[in-house]
């Protein structure tokens, strides 16, 4: 089934799993799709005032919000990290004393900058610090602005320090995501790919795809629900058995 | 709910929903694995899959081992705020400008007026024993008058032991 107006998508193949998900190229964004200008946001939550509601809640003494921030963010550190230390292992360790550092010093945290630029800052300082204990050269400050903290999007240097299993898990992740998003209907496909990685608001969806905004709504909470489903198996829970 | 928590992570809900969402998720372990699940989906489909799918327990083990932090509430700058400190440093400029103008309009009546005002009630309030007459309170004031004798005028070293002199 195809949706009124819209090109199949293609996917990339097993062996390229590792590579980010890619939507065919053409001129204007999606197949036969024009480009869209960004409207601003009204009434909605950004991200970082999304981030600053969990902290404030944190701040109250839920630390359930906080480990929201810490699922949330837990990743894109670990990223960060490792243009810093080499070892994965390491990287864990210096990212969970940074959360933990983050944590303690949440009464400082008033809100001036994103939180994630701020648990940047934490987390290289922790690198740091934990290089030099160990005696080993820690990076200039100059190699690691703060600036780039919001922007940073590279995971080569993860995947060239991945061990072979830690890469073989990865490719395996993955493959199952890619996998199942080709397998969802396109109109559920072509929702989440236009959120994901055009980072598309539901409105700029909802003019595309031709449909009201709570349809979109529904269809990339569908798609993650389907991909979800397949990635639970490889978490040890399914919906009737959790963490 | 898990709808709510797709919402909430792509910013797609008004401040009233996304706060419920927010208690919802952070109330029950299920929605928190879908919150972690949800964010994996994305960061793979930009190429940047986890090397692990599993929940980070050591730091979700970590952080509960944390005594509780509390920040204090930082207080809101309101207008309402902003408008009581204003009347209260008005109110406290007018009340030192009415004691300060009470002060002047004291000084500015004459001395010998108020001197006059002063003595007054004094004067009248004077009262002679039964039977004195003035003269004779005249002649009281007379010797216990405090005026020093004149040869205390003298300087010290004219003075001339009383012995000496006689």
């Amino acid at each position: 089934m195809r949706a009124k107006g819209m090109k199949s998508l293609t996917f990339i193949i097993p062996q390229e799993a590792n590579k980010p998900f890619v939507a065919p190229a053409t001129q204007g964004g999606l197949a036969g799709l024009a480009p869209v200008q960004k409207p601003p946001f009204q009434g909605r939550m950004s991200d970082r005032e999304i981030d600053q509601q969990l902290v404030e809640k944190a701040q109250r003494g839920d630390k359930h919000a906080f480990e929201m921030l810490v699922l949330k963010y837990q990743r894109k550190l670990e990223r960060l990290l490792s243009r810093v230390i080499r070892d994965p292992a390491e990287i864990e360790d210096v990212a969970q004393e940074a959360f933990i550092k983050a944590y303690r010093a949440l009464p400082n945290f008033r809100g001036d900058s994103a939180f994630y630029t701020w648990l940047y800052r934490i987390g290289i300082n922790t690198a740091k610090n934990y290089l030099i204990a160990l005696g080993r050269r820690a990076p200039t400050s100059t190699e690691f602005d703060s600036e780039e903290a919001e922007g940073f999007e590279d995971a080569a240097g993860l995947r060239d320090i991945n061990t072979p299993e830690s890469e073989l898990a990865s490719k395996q992740i993955a493959q199952t995501v890619n996998d199942a998003i080709a397998a969802l209907p396109e109109e559920l496909r072509t929702a989440i790919t236009l959120r994901e990685l055009d980072g598309l608001s539901y409105e700029e969806i909802a003019q595309i795809m031709n449909c009201p905004i709570g349809t979109v709504r529904s269809r990339i909470f569908r798609a993650r629900e389907a991909v979800a489903e397949k990635l639970r198996p490889q978490l040890g829970t399914s919906k009737d058995k959790r963490w | 709910m898990t709808q709510e928590l797709s919402s909430l992570m792509d910013g797609e809900l008004a401040a009233d929903e996304a706060q419920r969402a927010i208690k919802a998720c952070c109330d029950s372990e299920e929605a928190k694995v879908d919150w972690h699940l949800y964010h994996v989906i994305g960061d793979a489909m930009r190429g940047h899959s986890p090397r692990t799918l599993a929940l980070p327990k050591d730091v979700v083990e970590a952080l509960k081992a944390q005594p509780t932090v509390l920040a204090p509430r930082r207080p809101q700058v309101t207008f309402t705020r902003v408008a009581l400190a204003a009347a209260a440093s008005v109110a406290t400029v007018g009340v030192v400008g009415w004691i300060g103008s009470q002060g002047s309009r004291e000084s500015d009546t004459p001395v010998a007026a108020r001197a006059n005002t002063a003595i007054q009630p004094v004067a009248n309030t004077v009262t002679l024993p039964q039977g004195a007459q003035p003269s004779d309170v005249q002649v009281y004031l007379d010797a216990h008058r405090q005026l020093p004798q004149p040869e205390l005028y003298r300087s010290v070293n004219n003075r001339v032991p009383a012995a000496a002199a006689r």
